[in-house]
């Protein structure tokens, strides 16, 4: 395993919103973003939601799982349910939040807020970061990175939704149809990014 | 995208899952595991199997103790449940099956996050009777399976130029392997054909009953 | 008595019971699952063992065996070595001997653990007993996606390992590689170093290359400091 020490923060951030892009990379997070792109307010709304969770709950779960479960033995066994327990209560943390500062927000994200609860992207990058063993420090950038790349997805593809409202999509196309062929047209492109950063 | 419902008849609700507010093509839910695991149609029904037993049992749980499940904690606890019966299938797995869990671990996990399980919870679940939230649950977790089977097939065959594992015949002769269809941007593409399939047909219904 | 669903000794406390409920429902099915789970585990390193040694042992088709053939020759023919440390990383490395019928040493195994491209991938790999060469390799243990990276544990791509170079080049740190056409010219200097990448993984494959390497440097010098050379 590489030394983390060694690595520098830019390169972890760089990787984890670009190159090993946490949606068009790995393919995570998915339904939320397939279904919440339409319109830019809530797709910018969603993703900075995300970010925020990514963000916290990777530095949360880095320390737990560095300083408490490593310690303790436990981390094989409870690491799956220890990071999603911590990032289901941070998201219900989170909707009451929303729920008082922006109440339009709070109705147009609907079912998907408390989806982000079992958004794969953000169980994925509390997964990821302990497999490649990062102190909180780099946790923390990693989630992070990881959300902002998630965020940058699901915003380009707002903008081209929005954009797609003057186009003639045949009918049966229209909503998720063509979200997953503009998905996997950018996915292709990703490819291109495999293997730049090697961490 | 479904409203939170209090039905009053749980077959037409089986039914409304199945098809009508189909968990892919409506509610456009589960769509990680469907892109990583339909590439072969032995992992897709493992998989969905999976799938069917944790939506019917959380449904079921859920809904069981619905009254009892403060607002606050909510989505704590709908997870505990979900990991919970996710947890047994995969010790299951490694205790009888421990090939098939080497090839499909990771993804059994995954069914913890897929928001199937979790969308009907809450958006059901909560708020109606056992019988059914388990006929949602069970209807929900078909009518994606049905979905997830048609495009494994089509991605195996184009793929792999197998069914179920099984080389097509006379296969050397006729079939290229066309490795786009074993990524995943392979399975965007299918997805959306099978969507745009299912949507056009739903459509041409309903015209036919308006006429 | 009519109960307050959203006081807050009611939501702490029934949250610690339905944690604690679900919490021993799993862990009374993983309790009484755990013998036959270590079982096969056990079964599974033993036959990825008599795979590995598979042409040092003679055997032409590992995987035709039942489990009770593999036993037999895992008993005979393989015992558990010493574990070794790489003074380097400092890394451990469990090692598995192999002897031939007369008892002749017929190579050495150890256990390997890596980065793939999703998650950790672990497996053994065994070398000739003057490490020149590679005798085989198995992955136990991958999260990479089934159908496309999860090819690694098909025989056709372990298979490609037998008989590759074990000794680092000159100059450089790299021992196996990883290519998209394998080299036919002897005088290339990958030549005989090479394994195919599984197309469409390119990921996983290159993560291979990766966690092949570092075990295989690591292992090389862990060994050596062992025989107190």
């Amino acid at each position: 395993m590489s030394d983390p020490q060694a690595v520098s923060l830019l390169a972890v951030l760089f990787s984890a919103a670009v190159t090993d892009n946490i949606l068009l990379t790995r393919f995570l997070g998915m339904c939320p973003f397939l279904a919440v792109s339409r319109q830019m307010k809530s797709a910018l709304g969603l993703g900075l939601a995300v970010t925020f969770v990514t963000t916290t709950t990777a530095g949360l779960n880095a320390a737990l799982y560095n300083h408490v479960l490593r310690p303790l033995g436990l981390h094989v066994g409870l690491k799956l349910i220890v990071f999603i327990v911590v990032i289901a209560a941070f998201v219900q943390l989170m909707e009451m939040l929303i729920e008082r500062v922006s109440l339009t927000l709070y109705y147009a994200l609907g079912i998907f807020l408390p989806l982000i609860t079992v958004n794969c992207a953000i169980l994925g990058t509390s997964l990821f970061m302990v497999s490649k063993d990062y102190s909180v420090a780099h946790g923390v950038v990693f989630g992070f990175g990881s959300g902002l790349g998630w965020m940058v997805a699901i915003v380009l593809m707002a903008g081209i939704r929005e954009r797609l409202k003057r186009a003639q999509v045949p009918a049966g196309l229209e909503g998720p149809g063509i979200a997953l062929i503009i998905t996997g047209i950018m996915a292709l492109a990703f490819i291109g990014f495999s293997g730049m950063v090697q961490l | 995208m479904a409203a939170p419902t209090t039905a009053t008849n749980p077959r037409r609700q089986f039914l409304e899952q199945l098809w009508g507010d189909n968990p892919i093509f409506r509610q456009v839910l589960g769509i990680c595991s469907a892109l990583a695991v339909t590439n072969l149609m032995f992992n897709t029904v493992l998989m969905c199997l999976g799938l069917v037993w944790t939506v019917v049992m959380t449904n079921v749980t859920v809904s069981a103790l619905r009254r009892y499940i403060p607002q606050r904690v909510r989505m704590v606890v709908e997870v505990l449940i979900i990991a919970s019966y996710v947890i047994v299938v995969d010790i299951v797995l490694r205790a009888r099956f421990p090939l098939i869990h080497r090839d499909i671990g990771p993804y059994v996990g995954l069914i913890i996050t897929n928001c199937i399980v979790m969308g009907r919870a809450e958006a059901f679940a909560m708020k109606n009777g056992v019988w059914a939230s388990l006929l949602d649950g069970l209807g929900a977790g078909l009518g994606y399976s049905a979905v997830l089977m048609t495009v494994a097939l089509v991605r195996e065959v184009l793929g792999f130029g197998s069914v179920f594992g099984m080389p097509l015949p006379a296969r050397d002769l006729w079939w290229h392997s066309w490795t786009i269809m074993v990524m995943p941007p392979g399975a965007f593409f299918v997805l959306a054909l099978v969507v745009w399939a299912c949507r056009a047909y739903a459509l041409r219904r309903e015209e036919k009953r308006d006429e | 008595m009519k109960l307050d669903v959203n006081s807050p000794g009611y939501v702490v406390g029934f949250t610690v019971a339905v944690a604690a409920g679900f919490t021993a429902v799993v862990m009374t099915v993983q309790a009484v699952a755990w013998p036959v789970i270590e079982r096969n585990e056990a079964v599974r390193v033993r036959r990825a063992l008599v795979e590995v040694f598979a042409g040092a042992l003679g055997v032409s088709d590992a995987a035709s065996l039942n489990d009770e053939e593999v036993a037999r020759l895992a008993e005979r023919h393989v015992a558990p070595g010493p574990t070794v440390r790489d003074p380097v990383t400092g890394r451990e490395f469990a090692t598995h001997l192999a002897t031939g019928r007369a008892g002749e040493p017929a190579g050495v195994a150890f256990e390997f653990v890596g980065r793939g491209f999703w998650a950790a991938v672990s497996g053994i790999l065994a070398l000739a007993p003057d490490l020149e060469r590679i005798l085989g390799v198995a992955f136990l243990s991958h999260s990479e996606t089934p159908g496309l990276g999860g090819r690694i544990t098909e025989p056709a791509f372990q298979d490609q390992f037998r008989g590759l170079l074990a000794t680092p080049l000159r100059g450089g740190g790299r021992i196996v590689f990883v290519a998209q056409r394998l080299p036919r010219d002897e005088r290339d200097r990958r030549f005989g170093r090479s394994f195919a990448a599984i197309t469409g993984a390119t990921q996983t494959s290159m993560a291979v290359e990766r966690l092949l390497n570092e075990n295989l440097v690591g292992f090389r010098r862990a060994w050596a400091a062992a025989r107190g050379r």
